[in-house]
């Protein structure tokens, strides 16, 4: 992987200030929302669904701008765009970007974990 | 039930409500949760939590149609309603507010920023809930206020509710809350058989316009009751209200008292607009002007009693009003007025269509039937003396009753005593002994049915004594049409002259439970007249003092002169007495 930080981390420690102890929780709760989000991103565009895309798109958006992983962010904004605009070429391409960040983000939150 | 630290997050992403919950438990908040928008309208109507925080997106029902139904539903209530979105679409936004929506909330969530907005959420909806609290406030208020004007309408009823308002001869429009617009009307009769009816209009409105009704009615039933006449029943209502109203308040009033034996009526009007009096012969009207200030304005020794007397026939009739219908407005703004009124009268209406024809130009000018209602408007018909309904004896015992007091017999009934009253000149011109004579009588609990038949003997005995004894005044000049005038006005200037003289009542009583004997004297300092000339004529001629002395002999028993004429005496007896041998 590339350098670049996929986590906030003053986003982070504000999480962590908040959740305290379960801080753990909130992490393993978003892991399993975000494997139900990506697959939402899958099946709108295996169904060729521009708002469903635009829609499940802007939620992960939201979810992964709260745990602090802004490029992953920055991406759902790019898929629910291409959804709102009415299209979905290029959506694999950029599922595949998705998928990736995701992998890295999930590693290091998880690495806050241990 | 109402939660005031309940808070409903309504947000479909699981790790956003997690981070939100837990959020607001750190500000001290309780949590209820939502997936779905359905669920969550759900959870509100059973919950009422204090704040509610809506995602837009949601599954089954988005946050504006939830936002929407919350609203619906509390009315009453301020719920801070706070969207969850980073949307920055104009449109987005504004319709978020449009469904109810009072601010946003974006992510990512941050703590400082969440606790501000929820305070100042707070400090908004306790504002609501204090303006609530003063709305209701002020509805018990009101409600309170219209309970008290209710009873004050009630206990002034009880109080007016003596006269003699429902008399035949009297028609009368008066606004259902009359009392509360400052207007009162009165009508008693008397022991004699006098009229009295007084139009009163206190300045102000509500409770203290109706406060000032109250001695006002009182004091003039009281008197009338007792056989005072009109110059000092306005008199004595002046002081009385004077005495009791604060600056800036008084009563317009005009008071008439009709003698329907001597064919008289005497006006004492001060600031009602002008009355009218119509000639059922010639169809033509007098005024009764206001020379007066309204009652409560002078202090007593300034006071002006002077009346108009007016000479009238059965079928004239008298008008008042108060300037409510001279002021009664409709709905472009012009206001009845004077001419109107006084068309009603030139304009050929037969005499007793005369009251309905004014009420009616009333309401056809206003065009609104309530408004017409509310003014105030009296007419007295003018009958003869035998027609007077107001002499009934079964009034005039209800009216006596009313206004007497305790009794004076000692255990078993029996009472006996006797008093002499004499009236020097100061006393014959300042006052008027009946009324307080009548009520020595009135003491008497048998005698209390009676007080018509005696004020009559009473008052006939003082005129001649006073006023053929003492003044020396011929009665003849009473018997023409244009004398009447002359004859009261020579008797005022007699009064006023008098430097020696008296008249002096002896009165007697005794008896019991089941009858009794009022012997009556008076004796005036006059030199007598020819008393047997007048014995010897025939009963029932007209004129004045003889039908005194018919009436006289018809009430009464073992009626006498003494020699040489200035001495009276008769007797009346009620019930079962039995005289003692006569010595």
């Amino acid at each position: 992987m590339s350098g670049k930080q996929h986590l906030d981390p003053v986003a982070v420690a504000e999480l962590k200030g908040v959740m305290g102890s379960d801080f753990g929780l909130l992490v393993q709760t978003f892991f399993t929302d975000s494997v139900q989000r990506i697959e939402g991103i899958r099946a709108a565009l295996s169904a060729a669904d521009p708002e469903a895309l635009r829609r499940a798109a802007h939620s992960f958006k939201g979810s992964s701008g709260n745990m602090g992983a802004p490029h992953l962010a920055e991406l759902c904004r790019a898929l629910e765009e291409l959804g709102r605009d009415g299209g979905i070429d290029g959506g694999e391409q950029l599922l595949d970007e998705l998928a990736e960040e995701y992998d890295a983000v999930r590693a290091e939150l998880g690495a806050l974990l241990l | 039930m109402a939660e005031r630290n309940s808070v409903l997050i309504a947000e479909e992403g699981a790790s956003d409500r997690l981070l939100l919950a837990t959020l607001l438990q750190n500000l001290g908040y309780g949590v209820l949760e939502a997936d779905n928008g359905a669920d969550a309208l759900a959870l509100y109507q059973r919950e009422r939590p204090a704040l509610v925080l809506l995602a837009v997106l949601m599954p089954r029902l988005d946050g504006l149609e939830v936002a929407r139904r919350i609203r619906e539903l509390t009315a009453d209530r301020f719920v801070p309603i706070l969207f969850l979105t980073s949307a920055q679409d104009p449109e987005l936004l504004s319709a978020c507010l449009e469904a109810g929506g009072d601010d946003f909330l974006t992510r990512p969530y941050n703590g400082i920023l969440l606790r501000a907005k929820l305070n100042a959420l707070r400090r908004m909806s306790e504002m609501n809930q204090t303006l609530a609290r003063q709305r209701d406030e002020i509805a018990r208020h009101n409600h309170h206020l219209l309970r008290e004007q209710e009873m004050a309408k009630r206990v002034f009823d009880k109080v007016a509710h003596v006269g003699a308002l429902d008399l035949p001869n009297i028609r009368y429009t008066l606004s259902p809350l009359a009392v509360f617009n400052g207007d009162v009307l009165l009508a008693s009769a008397g022991p004699s058989g006098n009229l009295i009816v007084l139009l009163g209009d206190f300045t102000g409105h509500g409770l203290a316009a109706a406060i000032g009704a109250m001695p006002l009615a009182q004091t003039f039933y009281s008197m009338v009751a007792k056989g005072f006449h009109v110059r000092d029943i306005v008199r004595e209502l002046n002081v009385k209200l004077y005495d009791i109203l604060p600056v800036g308040v008084f009563c317009c009033a005009a008071a008439v008292e009709f003698d329907f034996s001597e064919n008289t009526a005497q006006v004492w009007n001060g600031g009602l607009p002008d009355g009218l009096l119509y000639r059922s012969g010639t169809g033509a009207c007098q005024r009764l002007l206001s020379r007066h200030v309204p009652l409560g304005i002078k202090p007593g020794r300034q006071f002006n009693d002077t009346v108009d007397v007016f000479e009238t026939e059965p079928g004239d009739r008298l008008f008042l009003w108060s300037d409510g219908i001279l002021e009664a407005a409709n709905r472009s703004g012009a206001m009845f007025g004077e001419q109107r009124l006084l068309d009603i009268f030139g304009g050929g209406s037969a005499p007793q269509a005369l009251f309905d024809a004014l009420n009616g130009a009333v309401r056809d000018f206003l065009g609104d039937e309530a408004q017409a209602d509310d003014l105030s408007l009296v007419e007295v018909c003018v009958v003869a003396r035998d027609e007077f309904a107001g002499v009934a004896p079964a009034w005039q015992e209800e009216v006596a009753a009313a206004t007497a007091g305790g009794g004076m017999t000692d255990a078993h009934g029996v009472m006996e005593w006797r008093l002499r009253f004499e009236l020097e000149p100061d006393s014959l011109r300042g006052m008027n002994p009946l009324p307080l004579l009548l009520h020595i009588l009135m003491e008497v609990p048998g005698l209390r049915s009676r007080s018509g038949q005696l004020y009559t003997l009473l008052a006939e005995l003082y005129s001649n004594a006073l006023e053929h004894g003492v003044l020396g005044l011929d009665s003849k000049l009473k018997e023409s049409a244009q004398g009447f005038a002359q004859y009261y006005q020579q008797r005022g200037q007699a009064l006023q002259d008098l430097r020696a003289g008296c008249v002096a009542f002896d009165l007697a009583y005794q008896g019991n439970d089941n009858g009794g004997l009022l012997s009556i004297g008076v004796t005036d300092s006059g030199d007598g007249f020819d008393f047997e000339a007048l014995l010897a004529r025939p009963l029932g001629q007209n004129g004045y003092s003889g039908r005194g002395v018919a009436l006289l002999r018809k009430i009464s028993q073992r009626m006498r002169f003494i020699e040489p004429g200035n001495q009276v005496c008769l007797e009346y007896v009620w019930g079962q007495w039995e005289r003692e041998p006569s010595r």
